[in-house]
Protein backbone atom coordinates (compact mmCIF):
# COMPACT_ATOMS: atom_id res chain seq x y z
CA UNK A 1 0.00 0.00 0.00
CA UNK A 2 1.43 3.18 -0.96
CA UNK A 3 1.93 5.50 1.83
CA UNK A 4 -0.30 8.17 0.56
CA UNK A 5 -3.14 5.50 0.42
CA UNK A 6 -2.21 4.39 3.72
CA UNK A 7 -1.97 7.90 5.31
CA UNK A 8 -5.94 8.90 3.75
CA UNK A 9 -6.89 5.35 5.15
CA UNK A 10 -5.29 6.35 8.69
CA UNK A 11 -7.26 9.89 8.47
CA UNK A 12 -10.18 8.40 7.24
CA UNK A 13 -10.41 5.64 10.29
CA UNK A 14 -9.19 7.62 13.01
CA UNK A 15 -10.09 11.56 12.19
CA UNK A 16 -13.76 11.01 13.62
CA UNK A 17 -12.26 10.17 17.39
CA UNK A 18 -10.01 12.75 17.25
CA UNK A 19 -12.47 15.28 15.84
CA UNK A 20 -14.34 14.35 18.60
CA UNK A 21 -11.89 14.57 21.67
CA UNK A 22 -10.97 17.91 19.95
CA UNK A 23 -14.86 19.59 20.39
CA UNK A 24 -15.09 17.76 23.62
CA UNK A 25 -11.92 19.91 24.40
CA UNK A 26 -12.36 23.11 22.29
CA UNK A 27 -16.43 23.28 22.19
CA UNK A 28 -15.84 24.68 19.12
CA UNK A 29 -15.79 23.65 15.24
CA UNK A 30 -13.97 25.75 13.05
CA UNK A 31 -10.78 25.45 16.00
CA UNK A 32 -11.55 21.65 16.07
CA UNK A 33 -11.02 21.23 12.39
CA UNK A 34 -7.75 23.34 12.91
CA UNK A 35 -5.85 21.20 15.18
CA UNK A 36 -6.97 17.94 13.58
CA UNK A 37 -5.06 19.19 10.41
CA UNK A 38 -2.21 20.13 12.77
CA UNK A 39 -2.52 17.17 14.30
CA UNK A 40 -2.71 14.81 10.88
CA UNK A 41 0.40 17.22 9.51
CA UNK A 42 2.42 16.77 12.47
CA UNK A 43 1.70 13.09 12.20
CA UNK A 44 2.32 12.59 8.57
CA UNK A 45 6.51 14.49 9.75
CA UNK A 46 6.70 12.86 12.88
CA UNK A 47 5.31 9.12 12.51
CA UNK A 48 8.79 7.67 12.58
CA UNK A 49 8.87 9.42 16.79
CA UNK A 50 6.06 7.03 17.79
CA UNK A 51 7.14 3.89 19.58
CA UNK A 52 5.32 1.82 22.03
CA UNK A 53 6.40 3.45 25.08
CA UNK A 54 3.73 6.30 23.84
CA UNK A 55 1.16 3.57 24.03
CA UNK A 56 -0.78 2.59 21.00
CA UNK A 57 -0.45 4.45 18.21
CA UNK A 58 -3.95 5.92 18.21
CA UNK A 59 -3.12 6.63 21.63
CA UNK A 60 0.06 8.31 20.44
CA UNK A 61 -2.39 10.27 18.27
CA UNK A 62 -4.72 11.67 20.26
CA UNK A 63 -1.75 12.52 22.46
CA UNK A 64 -0.51 15.36 19.79
CA UNK A 65 -4.82 16.14 19.19
CA UNK A 66 -5.00 17.06 22.66
CA UNK A 67 -1.71 18.84 23.76
CA UNK A 68 -2.31 21.01 20.69
CA UNK A 69 -6.07 21.57 22.07
CA UNK A 70 -4.69 22.25 25.58
CA UNK A 71 -2.49 24.82 23.51
CA UNK A 72 -5.55 26.31 21.41
CA UNK A 73 -7.45 26.35 25.06
CA UNK A 74 -4.55 28.94 26.52
CA UNK A 75 -5.00 30.86 23.36
CA UNK A 76 -9.13 31.09 23.46
CA UNK A 77 -8.36 32.19 27.63
CA UNK A 78 -6.10 34.76 26.50
CA UNK A 79 -8.50 36.51 23.87
CA UNK A 80 -11.37 36.37 26.42
CA UNK A 81 -9.41 37.99 28.82
CA UNK A 82 -8.04 40.64 25.93
CA UNK A 83 -11.75 41.14 25.08
CA UNK A 84 -13.80 41.37 27.52
CA UNK A 85 -11.87 41.35 30.83
CA UNK A 86 -13.71 38.42 31.40
CA UNK A 87 -12.41 35.11 33.14
CA UNK A 88 -13.43 31.74 32.08
CA UNK A 89 -16.63 32.15 30.39
CA UNK A 90 -17.98 29.24 28.06
CA UNK A 91 -15.04 26.71 28.61
CA UNK A 92 -17.03 26.21 31.99
CA UNK A 93 -19.97 24.46 30.48
CA UNK A 94 -19.57 20.52 29.91
CA UNK A 95 -19.23 19.35 26.37
CA UNK A 96 -21.04 17.65 23.94
CA UNK A 97 -20.50 14.24 25.79
CA UNK A 98 -23.04 14.45 28.42
CA UNK A 99 -21.09 14.93 31.75
CA UNK A 100 -23.43 13.27 34.07
CA UNK A 101 -23.63 9.91 31.87
CA UNK A 102 -19.45 9.76 31.49
CA UNK A 103 -19.31 10.41 35.70
CA UNK A 104 -22.31 8.07 36.30
CA UNK A 105 -20.19 5.60 33.91
CA UNK A 106 -16.92 5.74 35.42
CA UNK A 107 -18.06 4.58 39.22
CA UNK A 108 -18.43 1.30 37.65
CA UNK A 109 -15.08 1.51 35.69
CA UNK A 110 -13.23 -1.79 37.79
CA UNK A 111 -9.72 -0.09 37.01
CA UNK A 112 -7.98 1.91 39.34
CA UNK A 113 -10.00 5.13 38.10
CA UNK A 114 -13.20 3.29 38.97
CA UNK A 115 -11.74 2.90 42.57
CA UNK A 116 -10.63 6.80 42.98
CA UNK A 117 -12.89 8.92 45.67
CA UNK A 118 -15.55 10.30 43.62
CA UNK A 119 -14.02 13.90 43.48
CA UNK A 120 -10.93 12.92 42.97
CA UNK A 121 -11.80 10.98 39.94
CA UNK A 122 -14.44 13.61 38.99
CA UNK A 123 -12.19 16.68 38.61
CA UNK A 124 -9.94 14.24 37.09
CA UNK A 125 -12.25 13.60 34.66
CA UNK A 126 -13.69 16.95 33.77
CA UNK A 127 -9.90 18.42 33.35
CA UNK A 128 -8.72 15.30 31.18
CA UNK A 129 -12.07 15.44 28.91
CA UNK A 130 -13.01 18.77 29.41
CA UNK A 131 -9.97 20.98 29.34
CA UNK A 132 -10.93 22.25 32.81
CA UNK A 133 -8.27 23.98 34.52
CA UNK A 134 -7.56 24.32 37.84
CA UNK A 135 -9.37 27.82 38.39
CA UNK A 136 -12.20 26.54 36.14
CA UNK A 137 -12.62 23.33 37.82
CA UNK A 138 -13.28 24.93 41.44
CA UNK A 139 -15.66 27.31 39.85
CA UNK A 140 -17.47 24.71 38.60
CA UNK A 141 -17.40 22.66 41.96
CA UNK A 142 -17.80 25.88 44.07
CA UNK A 143 -14.50 24.60 46.08
CA UNK A 144 -11.24 26.66 46.76
CA UNK A 145 -8.28 26.34 44.27
CA UNK A 146 -6.27 25.22 46.41
CA UNK A 147 -8.73 22.33 47.56
CA UNK A 148 -9.09 21.45 43.45
CA UNK A 149 -5.51 21.20 43.23
CA UNK A 150 -4.99 18.91 45.88
CA UNK A 151 -7.97 16.30 44.59
CA UNK A 152 -5.99 16.33 41.60
CA UNK A 153 -2.93 15.70 42.74
CA UNK A 154 -3.86 12.89 45.36
CA UNK A 155 -5.90 11.79 42.65
CA UNK A 156 -3.05 10.86 40.53
CA UNK A 157 -1.21 9.72 43.27
CA UNK A 158 -3.76 7.13 43.97
CA UNK A 159 -3.86 6.09 40.74
CA UNK A 160 -0.06 5.45 40.08
CA UNK A 161 -0.24 3.67 43.65
CA UNK A 162 -3.02 1.66 42.21
CA UNK A 163 -1.84 1.02 38.63
CA UNK A 164 1.59 -0.05 40.00
CA UNK A 165 0.14 -2.29 43.26
CA UNK B 1 18.48 14.04 41.59
CA UNK B 2 16.56 14.60 45.38
CA UNK B 3 14.18 12.02 46.24
CA UNK B 4 11.30 14.61 46.45
CA UNK B 5 12.48 16.60 43.23
CA UNK B 6 11.77 13.14 41.72
CA UNK B 7 8.18 13.19 43.12
CA UNK B 8 7.41 16.71 42.38
CA UNK B 9 8.78 15.79 38.45
CA UNK B 10 6.53 13.11 38.41
CA UNK B 11 3.56 14.75 39.42
CA UNK B 12 4.38 18.11 37.29
CA UNK B 13 4.47 14.82 34.25
CA UNK B 14 0.97 13.87 35.20
CA UNK B 15 -0.24 17.25 35.23
CA UNK B 16 1.01 18.12 32.21
CA UNK B 17 -0.63 14.73 30.39
CA UNK B 18 -3.70 15.28 31.97
CA UNK B 19 -3.87 18.93 31.00
CA UNK B 20 -3.99 21.14 34.33
CA UNK B 21 -0.35 22.58 33.81
CA UNK B 22 -0.64 25.96 32.45
CA UNK B 23 0.40 28.42 30.31
CA UNK B 24 4.02 29.42 31.53
CA UNK B 25 4.58 26.54 34.05
CA UNK B 26 3.34 24.20 31.20
CA UNK B 27 6.25 26.23 28.63
CA UNK B 28 8.59 25.52 30.92
CA UNK B 29 8.16 22.39 31.37
CA UNK B 30 7.84 21.72 27.75
CA UNK B 31 11.51 23.55 27.43
CA UNK B 32 12.93 20.96 30.10
CA UNK B 33 11.23 17.55 28.37
CA UNK B 34 13.83 18.61 25.50
CA UNK B 35 16.39 18.21 28.17
CA UNK B 36 15.53 15.70 30.28
CA UNK B 37 15.10 11.62 29.24
CA UNK B 38 13.95 10.67 32.08
CA UNK B 39 11.30 13.44 32.09
CA UNK B 40 10.45 12.50 28.98
CA UNK B 41 9.80 9.00 30.08
CA UNK B 42 7.30 10.39 33.04
CA UNK B 43 5.68 12.36 30.31
CA UNK B 44 5.32 8.62 28.08
CA UNK B 45 4.40 6.82 31.72
CA UNK B 46 1.37 8.70 32.00
CA UNK B 47 0.30 9.10 28.30
CA UNK B 48 0.30 5.50 28.29
CA UNK B 49 -2.24 5.67 31.55
CA UNK B 50 -4.53 7.94 30.63
CA UNK B 51 -4.94 7.17 27.40
CA UNK B 52 -6.53 4.28 28.56
CA UNK B 53 -9.51 6.33 29.60
CA UNK B 54 -10.33 6.36 25.78
CA UNK B 55 -10.43 2.71 25.66
CA UNK B 56 -12.87 2.81 28.91
CA UNK B 57 -15.37 5.58 28.48
CA UNK B 58 -18.29 6.70 25.63
CA UNK B 59 -16.40 8.95 23.25
CA UNK B 60 -17.88 11.16 20.58
CA UNK B 61 -16.81 10.61 17.67
CA UNK B 62 -17.82 12.81 14.17
CA UNK B 63 -16.53 12.70 10.74
CA UNK B 64 -14.97 15.99 10.43
CA UNK B 65 -16.05 18.19 7.09
CA UNK B 66 -14.44 16.82 3.66
CA UNK B 67 -11.92 20.48 3.93
CA UNK B 68 -9.84 19.05 6.56
CA UNK B 69 -8.71 16.77 4.30
CA UNK B 70 -8.63 18.83 1.66
CA UNK B 71 -6.11 21.50 3.19
CA UNK B 72 -4.15 18.74 4.77
CA UNK B 73 -3.81 17.02 1.26
CA UNK B 74 -2.74 20.47 -0.09
CA UNK B 75 -0.23 21.44 2.68
CA UNK B 76 1.80 17.61 2.28
CA UNK B 77 1.92 17.87 -1.50
CA UNK B 78 5.44 18.09 -1.93
CA UNK B 79 7.70 20.77 -3.55
CA UNK B 80 9.58 19.56 -6.62
CA UNK B 81 12.85 21.74 -5.34
CA UNK B 82 12.93 19.86 -2.22
CA UNK B 83 12.72 16.20 -3.72
CA UNK B 84 15.62 16.46 -5.77
CA UNK B 85 17.83 17.58 -2.77
CA UNK B 86 16.51 15.09 -0.03
CA UNK B 87 15.32 12.48 -2.30
CA UNK B 88 15.94 9.88 1.07
CA UNK B 89 13.41 12.00 3.17
CA UNK B 90 10.72 11.00 1.14
CA UNK B 91 11.38 7.12 1.66
CA UNK B 92 12.37 7.40 5.39
CA UNK B 93 9.02 9.33 6.16
CA UNK B 94 6.71 6.49 4.23
CA UNK B 95 8.40 4.07 5.70
CA UNK B 96 7.78 5.12 8.64
CA UNK B 97 3.88 6.26 8.10
CA UNK B 98 3.12 2.61 6.19
CA UNK B 99 4.23 0.90 9.53
CA UNK B 100 2.44 3.36 11.62
CA UNK B 101 -0.70 2.77 9.70
CA UNK B 102 -0.29 -0.67 9.70
CA UNK B 103 -0.34 -1.27 13.26
CA UNK B 104 -2.54 1.63 13.64
CA UNK B 105 -5.22 0.11 11.94
CA UNK B 106 -5.25 -3.38 12.72
CA UNK B 107 -7.50 -4.89 15.40
CA UNK B 108 -11.54 -4.91 14.64
CA UNK B 109 -14.00 -4.26 17.49
CA UNK B 110 -14.35 -7.37 19.71
CA UNK B 111 -17.13 -9.53 18.00
CA UNK B 112 -16.17 -8.18 14.68
CA UNK B 113 -15.16 -10.90 12.16
CA UNK B 114 -11.73 -10.87 12.55
CA UNK B 115 -11.32 -9.30 15.84
CA UNK B 116 -8.22 -10.68 17.06
CA UNK B 117 -7.38 -12.49 20.38
CA UNK B 118 -3.74 -12.90 20.68
CA UNK B 119 -0.86 -11.65 18.94
CA UNK B 120 2.84 -12.93 18.92
CA UNK B 121 5.91 -10.27 17.72
CA UNK B 122 8.81 -12.34 16.15
CA UNK B 123 11.14 -9.99 17.21
CA UNK B 124 15.16 -10.31 17.79
CA UNK B 125 16.35 -8.21 20.78
CA UNK B 126 17.56 -5.19 19.99
CA UNK B 127 15.86 -5.39 16.47
CA UNK B 128 14.65 -2.06 14.86
CA UNK B 129 11.11 -3.89 14.21
CA UNK B 130 9.51 -7.15 14.33
CA UNK B 131 10.32 -9.91 12.07
CA UNK B 132 6.44 -11.05 11.86
CA UNK B 133 3.63 -10.38 13.62
CA UNK B 134 1.18 -12.62 14.07
CA UNK B 135 -2.43 -12.70 15.04
CA UNK B 136 -4.92 -15.12 16.07
CA UNK B 137 -8.43 -14.12 15.46
CA UNK B 138 -11.11 -15.48 16.84
CA UNK B 139 -12.62 -17.72 14.32
CA UNK B 140 -9.22 -19.90 14.59
CA UNK B 141 -7.71 -17.86 11.72
CA UNK B 142 -3.43 -17.36 11.59
CA UNK B 143 -2.62 -14.38 10.20
CA UNK B 144 0.66 -13.69 9.27
CA UNK B 145 2.28 -10.12 8.31
CA UNK B 146 5.89 -9.84 7.45
CA UNK B 147 7.45 -7.08 8.46
CA UNK B 148 10.98 -6.39 9.65
CA UNK B 149 12.37 -9.91 7.55
CA UNK B 150 13.58 -9.04 3.81
CA UNK B 151 14.50 -11.79 1.92
CA UNK B 152 14.73 -15.94 2.99
CA UNK B 153 18.15 -17.28 2.36
CA UNK B 154 18.78 -19.15 -1.03
CA UNK B 155 17.25 -22.47 -1.30
CA UNK B 156 15.20 -21.97 2.54
CA UNK B 157 12.41 -21.11 3.99
CA UNK B 158 10.63 -20.30 7.09
CA UNK B 159 8.46 -22.62 8.58
CA UNK B 160 6.06 -21.62 11.58
CA UNK B 161 4.84 -24.17 14.19
CA UNK B 162 3.03 -24.37 17.70
CA UNK B 163 3.88 -25.64 20.61
CA UNK B 164 1.66 -27.15 22.43
CA UNK B 165 1.77 -27.66 26.11
CA UNK B 166 3.23 -31.32 25.39
CA UNK B 167 4.29 -33.74 22.65
CA UNK B 168 5.94 -32.36 19.35
CA UNK B 169 5.52 -28.69 17.32
CA UNK B 170 2.70 -28.96 15.25
CA UNK B 171 3.29 -28.00 11.25
CA UNK B 172 2.20 -24.94 10.02
CA UNK B 173 3.13 -23.69 6.43
CA UNK B 174 6.03 -21.42 5.32
CA UNK B 175 6.02 -17.70 6.25
CA UNK B 176 5.86 -14.76 3.77
CA UNK B 177 8.66 -12.71 3.75
CA UNK B 178 9.26 -8.74 2.31
CA UNK B 179 5.91 -7.51 3.72
CA UNK B 180 4.20 -9.84 2.55
CA UNK B 181 1.18 -11.00 4.20
CA UNK B 182 -0.71 -14.47 5.08
CA UNK B 183 -3.47 -15.95 6.40
CA UNK B 184 -4.50 -19.79 6.93
CA UNK B 185 -7.49 -21.41 9.33
CA UNK B 186 -6.94 -23.38 11.69
CA UNK B 187 -8.03 -26.78 12.26
CA UNK B 188 -9.37 -28.03 15.78
CA UNK B 189 -6.54 -29.51 16.50
CA UNK B 190 -4.29 -27.10 15.45
CA UNK B 191 -6.38 -24.05 17.22
CA UNK B 192 -6.78 -26.07 20.60
CA UNK B 193 -3.22 -26.58 21.23
CA UNK B 194 -2.14 -23.26 20.23
CA UNK B 195 -4.84 -21.42 22.81
CA UNK B 196 -3.80 -24.05 25.22
CA UNK B 197 -0.02 -23.50 25.29
CA UNK B 198 0.17 -19.76 23.57
CA UNK B 199 3.71 -20.83 21.56
CA UNK B 200 5.11 -20.48 18.14
CA UNK B 201 8.18 -20.61 16.70
CA UNK B 202 10.19 -20.51 13.47
CA UNK B 203 12.67 -22.87 12.33
CA UNK B 204 15.06 -22.28 9.01
CA UNK B 205 14.08 -25.43 6.77
CA UNK B 206 14.73 -26.26 3.01
CA UNK B 207 12.54 -24.77 0.79
CA UNK B 208 9.37 -25.82 0.91
CA UNK B 209 9.45 -26.76 4.64
CA UNK B 210 10.56 -29.49 6.75
CA UNK B 211 10.78 -32.92 5.13
CA UNK B 212 10.27 -34.45 8.27
CA UNK B 213 7.00 -33.25 10.08
CA UNK B 214 9.05 -32.32 13.01
CA UNK B 215 11.34 -29.21 12.82
CA UNK B 216 14.55 -30.13 10.66
CA UNK B 217 16.74 -27.03 10.71
CA UNK B 218 17.65 -24.25 13.61
CA UNK B 219 15.00 -22.73 15.37
CA UNK B 220 15.51 -18.75 14.72
CA UNK B 221 12.41 -16.96 16.57
CA UNK B 222 9.97 -17.81 18.69
CA UNK B 223 7.40 -16.40 20.68
CA UNK B 224 4.28 -15.99 22.99
CA UNK B 225 0.97 -15.10 22.01
CA UNK B 226 -0.20 -11.95 24.31
CA UNK B 227 -3.15 -10.14 24.73
CA UNK B 228 -3.23 -7.14 22.08
CA UNK B 229 -3.65 -4.53 24.87
CA UNK B 230 -0.37 -6.33 26.02
CA UNK B 231 1.32 -4.93 22.82
CA UNK B 232 1.35 -1.79 22.59
CA UNK B 233 2.76 -0.91 19.91
CA UNK B 234 2.09 -3.36 17.61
Amino acid sequence: MGDNAAFERLYRQCSPRLYGICLQLLREGAEAEDVVQETFIRIWHSAGDYHEERGSPLNWMITIARYRCLDHLRRQQVDLRARSGLVGTDNDQPGPLDMSQMLSQSRLLDDCIGKLEERQRTSILMAYFHGLSHGQLARRMGKPLGTVKSWIRRGMMDLRRCIEA
Amino acid sequence: MKPDHNRRNKMLAAEYVLGTLRAGARRRFERWLLESAELRRDVWYWERRLGRLQESLPVMEQTPPERVWRNIRRRLSPEPARRARDWWRPLAAAAAIAALVFVALRFGAPGERGHIDFVAVMKKAGAPEPAWVIDLEHDDSLVVRALGIGRKPSGKDFQLWILPPSGAPLALPVLPVNGGERRFALDAEQARSLRAGRRLAVSLEPRGGSPTGEPSGPVVYSARLRAPADHPGV
